[in-house]
């Protein structure tokens, strides 16, 4: 099957992985004494490297190395939340206080400005004290904040909160994976600026560098959409592009050009190894210069897209690939994929977890693993048309292997991919280095960038043109499909199965591929039937607005008090109709009843298949011949009134204030009632 | 090519239709799943219809019932309850804009009514266009935080005053705040003279902006200063705190002048109004700084009172060409901590471009924000670049 032996990372990578995931899933909080595990291995590993392991006790080897990576990724999982080092700044938070960070990575803009800081001090009530640990700053949009700023802040920091609907963006999850912990909200005059350019130099001059270069990218092209792809694409400066840019990208299978990430650093190194075979030739003994010109160029590249995340991570894993091509050509490079996985886990574990890391690693080894394949299946004798099928090939494979991960995580798959990936793709290959060679003209001649840059902003619109035609096709974008995870599992059990019969050869793989789309068909088949037999209420957490959900199989029927705004609602409830696999939507107005739908009202009480929400106010005292399960408390109550409260379940609403929600909640403490806040604790279902 | 991968034994095949045709199955079973239908109990249901109409008989509540709402136009600061709720606002939101209004809130725009708790966002869209906010001037910058905090200034007239004589009318007619008047009438009323229109501006609450909005205005008599025998102490500025005011003992022979950066503390001694204390303060602070370059800074010397150096000031001279200069890109910590102009911090930053790989350029050096450009200017006569 595999050959381990060639790819003794990968070997190596895989109980990484599992230790890494395991920590992940249990989350123990470390011990202190945790990170000695890995140390008790030495002594068997002394012994079986002192003296040569003798054949019969390989597979204990083999068990050892094994486990002991699991456990090292475990342990190095177990201490990487940034909370759990002793000097973190939550251990000194108390209400308000005073702190002093610098801002970590350049801000982003939306309807505020949100800035991650790196944060040095706090001040509490009675001393100064020298912390780590970074929080999450919302600043007012006109507030001047970049990156380098040392800042006095006056906030009061606290924990994110809890996702605020089911299955929708969890943003605490997400900040926990970037570990970020805690979050704050700063009004005017709340900080002051206290030094600038604090941050790293290097850094420093690669924005400035990013920077001057966007503006003549404005100067050349005159489009606006058009800038914003170049931007993005040469860049990685997202904040030019516009919302149906984006749209029209995503939905057709382009998106990963917008995203500065492996292609590019990819198009880069191969550029640039081309350009060093010209200038150096093909001299083996030369190999390493050309190596060193061609990794520096490769990470100034890296510096000037702003060396973020995703694009240090192409560059880690270029290099890597590079130096052990240069060191062995014969060297698999899968192993130099698997070493550089490797490296990067072991730098930050939480990449494992990201989209932008899974993506990047599963298309570069579908493309080095399915490609020559695929592209084996068709000659033609014209070389260019050879070249677009070549290009069309390395699009195909990198979709084989990434497509349930992408349908899991963005809920569509463009059918157009292939097409587009046939014109953006080579148009990348074009356009970035054309754009970086027109920068570098632009240092000796204004003159002469934007005579080229003529051309070049030609070039540009017909790409981003080709891709808004192709956005028009609606049949071509598959939207709102759902994968579990197990669906996921099985895809990919599918495809590894699929590519180890065409490897191997072996024909009885075909049970393998049959067998496996068995369990998918039934997996969807359960899917289907939870979601035909689902009958569920969901109240949910929408600011400033009440909304009650009411789910029978695939048709939702909503109230909105105060009637809700179209985007708070889409928000809440995106994923979730996703999930569910709704297919009718129904507004409920206020007299409306449907009894076949189980839904009967009555004034203010509702009725669905025998469970009794009340919507208090008003409140009704007095005898009655049923008990409600469900009090939906729409607005602040008199405290002399709760008394007259008679459920199983109290739910306080989104226009409940906080400090009449806690008068509410000690009320109701001694007494067997539960009492749900729905701001606090995000939304909820119920089972009905 | 030749596919011996695909030729199967006879077993083989019946394995693989058989898996093909139970996938075909669960297909069609998967269109099978539809969603029952709810039956309600009638029995309870009826009941529990009759349990809440009974229970709505012993409370009668006035139903909510929303009046067929008119659209018209409106000021929200001025709109009554009622007209509100015929307007289709709901109670609450309504009863909450009176509320804020009566605690002194004031809506600027109309924006600024969708943060009335509440407040949705379809009825506010179907209402903007019908929000009618006078005077207009702030709509777009003011925020809500503060109500009361924000007066709006009236048209401020404009004409010649001496603000040693104007009064507190004129003054307000000019357009200076209340606050700032009287801080003026108070230093006034102290004694204190305002002698050339600079002196305005050391005012508490004085802006630069508003200053050099009535700057031109600004005529002050200078026949008033020539009594010198009044001489008080205006300013009590930390400097001068616990000061006696003193009348000046000794005459200074006329046209004599002293050239502050060669003088003894005796020479110092002999001006009238400074003595032994200030005299060796003067020089103390000459030694800091390394020279004066303007006879200005002589009056930052400490506890030196602004009267006292008003009142020596015609009689000094400066030559600023003995000023002892150090260059800030070389010079050690202590040189430049050591001057008065340098902070603390800005030694540090100074330590830290130092330690810049190449040499920077004089232009790259002040450029680097160390100090601000007045106090770059202030300091600049004391650096010497290579």
């Amino acid at each position: 099957m595999i050959n381990w032996k060639a790819h003794p990372f990968l070997r190596l990578l895989l109980p990484l992985i599992v230790g890494i995931w395991l920590e992940d899933w249990l989350r123990w909080t470390p011990s202190r004494y945790l990170f000695v595990l890995p140390f008790l291995f030495l002594p068997f590993f002394f012994r079986y490297v002192a003296f040569k392991v003798a054949f019969r006790h390989r597979g204990l080897y083999g068990l050892l190395v094994n486990l002991f990576f699991i456990v090292f990724g475990f342990v190095l999982v177990s201490y990487r939340p940034e909370i759990y080092q002793d000097n973190h700044f939550g251990k000194y938070i108390d209400g308000d206080n005073y702190l002093v960070g610098i801002v970590a990575k350049p801000p982003t803009h939306k309807t505020r400005l949100n800035a991650l800081l790196s944060i040095k001090e706090i001040i509490t009530n009675n001393a100064t004290h020298a912390v780590r640990g970074h929080l999450y700053v919302s600043f007012p949009d006109t507030a001047n904040i970049h990156y380098g700023q040392l800042i006095a802040l006056h906030v009061k920091p606290k924990p994110f909160s809890k996702v605020a609907n089911p299955y929708a963006f969890d943003f605490r999850r997400w900040q926990y994976y970037q570990n970020v912990h805690y979050q704050a909200f700063a009004k005017e005059n709340q900080w002051i600026v206290l030094a600038e350019n604090q941050g790293n130099r290097i850094a420093n001059m690669a924005f400035r560098l990013r920077k001057r270069f966007q503006k003549v990218l404005h100067r050349i092209i005159n489009n606006s959409r058009d800038v914003g792809v170049a931007s993005a694409l040469v860049l990685g400066v997202k904040d030019d592009l516009s919302e149906d840019t984006k749209e029209a990208f995503s939905s057709t299978g382009a998106m990963h050009v917008l995203a500065v990430s492996g292609l590019h650093v990819g198009i880069v190194s191969i550029g640039l190894r081309y350009l060093m075979l010209a200038i150096f030739g093909r001299a083996k003994a030369r190999r390493w210069w050309r190596l060193v010109f061609q990794l520096a160029g490769v990470w100034f590249f890296v510096l000037l897209t702003g060396a973020s995340a995703s694009v240090l991570r192409a560059g880690v894993m270029f290099s890597i690939v590079e130096i052990g091509l240069a060191l062995d050509r014969r060297a698999s490079i899968f192993n130099s994929i698997a070493a550089s996985a490797f490296l990067l886990l072991l730098w930050n574990p939480f990449l494992l977890f990201q989209v932008g890391f899974q993506l990047s690693y599963l298309a570069l080894s579908g493309i080095v693993f399915f490609q020559p394949h695929i592209y084996k299946l068709w000659v033609f004798e014209s070389s260019a048309l050879d070249f677009i099928w070549k290009l069309s090939s390395i699009s195909m494979a990198a979709q084989i292997s990434t497509f349930p991960i992408g349908i899991y995580y963005f809920h569509h798959f463009p059918l157009s991919f292939f097409l587009s990936g046939m014109v953006v793709v080579p148009a990348a290959t074009i356009l970035l280095p054309f754009t970086i060679v027109v920068f570098l003209f632009d240092f000796l001649s204004p003159a002469i960038a934007d005579f080229l840059g003529k051309a070049l902003a030609f070039l540009y619109h017909l790409n981003t043109e080709f891709i808004f035609r192709l956005s028009h096709f609606e049949w071509m974008k598959l939207n709102d499909i759902y994968f579990s995870k197990w669906t996921v599992l099985l895809c990919f059990g599918m495809i590894g199965s699929i590519g180890a019969w065409i490897i191997s050869g072996r024909k009885q793989l075909i049970f393998y591929v049959l067998g496996l789309l068995t369990l998918l068909s039934l997996e969807r088949n359960v899917l289907k039937y939870q979601s035909a037999n689902r009958s569920e209420i969901i109240f949910f957490k929408v600011p400033k607005a009440d909304a009650i959900g009411f789910i029978s199989g695939p048709h939702l029927a909503h109230y909105d008090r105060d009637s809700l705004a179209q985007k708070k609602w889409k928000y809440a409830t995106q994923a979730l109709k996703i999930r569910y696999g709704i297919t009718q939507e129904t507004p409920l107005s206020e007299k409306v009843s449907s009894p076949d739908f189980g839904l009967v009202k009555a004034n203010n009480f509702w009725n669905y298949k025998g469970r009794i929400i009340e919507m208090v106010p008003p409140i009704l005292p007095g005898p009655r011949d049923f008990k409600s399960n469900i009090i939906y408390v729409t607005e602040n109550l008199d405290t002399n009134t709760l008394s007259h409260l008679n459920a199983d379940t109290i739910l306080l609403g989104n226009q409940v204030s906080r400090k009449n929600a806690e008068q509410i909640k000690q009320f109701f403490l001694e007494r067997d009632v539960i009492v749900y806040n729905l701001r606090e604790e995000g939304g909820w279902i119920i089972d009905n | 090519m030749q596919n011996p991968i695909l030729i199967y034994s006879k077993k083989e095949r019946w394995g693989i239709l058989s898996l093909v045709m139970l996938n075909l199955v669960l297909l069609l079973i998967s269109f099978t799943f539809t969603t029952p239908k709810y039956e309600f109990d009638h029995q309870k249901l009826l009941a529990f219809q009759k349990s809440v109409d009974e229970i709505y008989a012993l409370h009668p509540i006035e139903k909510e019932v929303t009046p067929v709402a008119s659209l018209y136009h409106f000021d929200p600061n001025k709109i009554e309850f009622e007209e509100l709720l015929s307007l289709g606002f709901s109670k609450r939101v309504a009863k909450n804009m009176i509320n804020y209004r009566s605690k002194g809130g004031h809506f600027y725009n109309a924006a600024s009514l969708q943060k009335i708790y509440g407040m949705d966002s379809v009825f506010f869209e179907k209402i903007a266009p019908f929000i009618d906010i006078p005077e207009k001037k702030w709509a777009t910058n003011y925020p809500q935080k503060h109500p009361s905090s924000k007066v709006p200034k009236p048209q401020k007239a404009s004409f010649p005053f001496d603000p040693n004589t104007a009064t507190k009318s004129e003054l307000l007619s000019l357009g200076f705040s209340k606050r700032i008047t009287n801080n003026i009438i108070n230093y006034r009323n102290k004694g204190g003279k305002f002698y050339k229109p600079e002196s305005l501006k050391k005012i508490y609450g004085m802006t630069d902006d508003f200053y050099a909005s009535i700057a031109d205005n600004i005529q002050i008599n200078k026949a008033q200063f020539t009594d010198n025998q009044n001489i008080n102490y205006q300013k009590e500025t930390s400097k001068t705190v616990g000061m006696q005011a003193k009348k000046p003992k000794n005459i200074w022979p006329k046209g004599k002048t002293l050239e502050i950066n060669s003088a003894s503390v005796e020479e110092w001694d002999k001006l009238p109004g400074i003595g032994q204390y200030f005299a060796k303060n003067i020089v103390r602070y000459r030694e800091k700084l390394g020279g004066f370059y303007d006879v200005g800074q002589v009056a930052e010397a400490y506890r030196l009172p602004d009267s006292t150096f008003q009142f020596i000031r015609p009689f000094l001279e400066v030559d600023a060409s003995k000023i002892h200069r150090f260059n800030p890109q070389t010079a050690d910590f202590k040189t430049i901590n050591h001057h008065p102009y340098i902070t603390y911090e800005q030694t540090k930053y100074c330590m830290k471009a130092q330690k810049g790989i190449r040499l920077m350029s004089k232009e790259d050096f002040l450029t680097v924000k160390i100090f601000t450009k007045e106090e770059l200017e202030r300091v600049a006569p004391y650096f010497l670049f290579e």
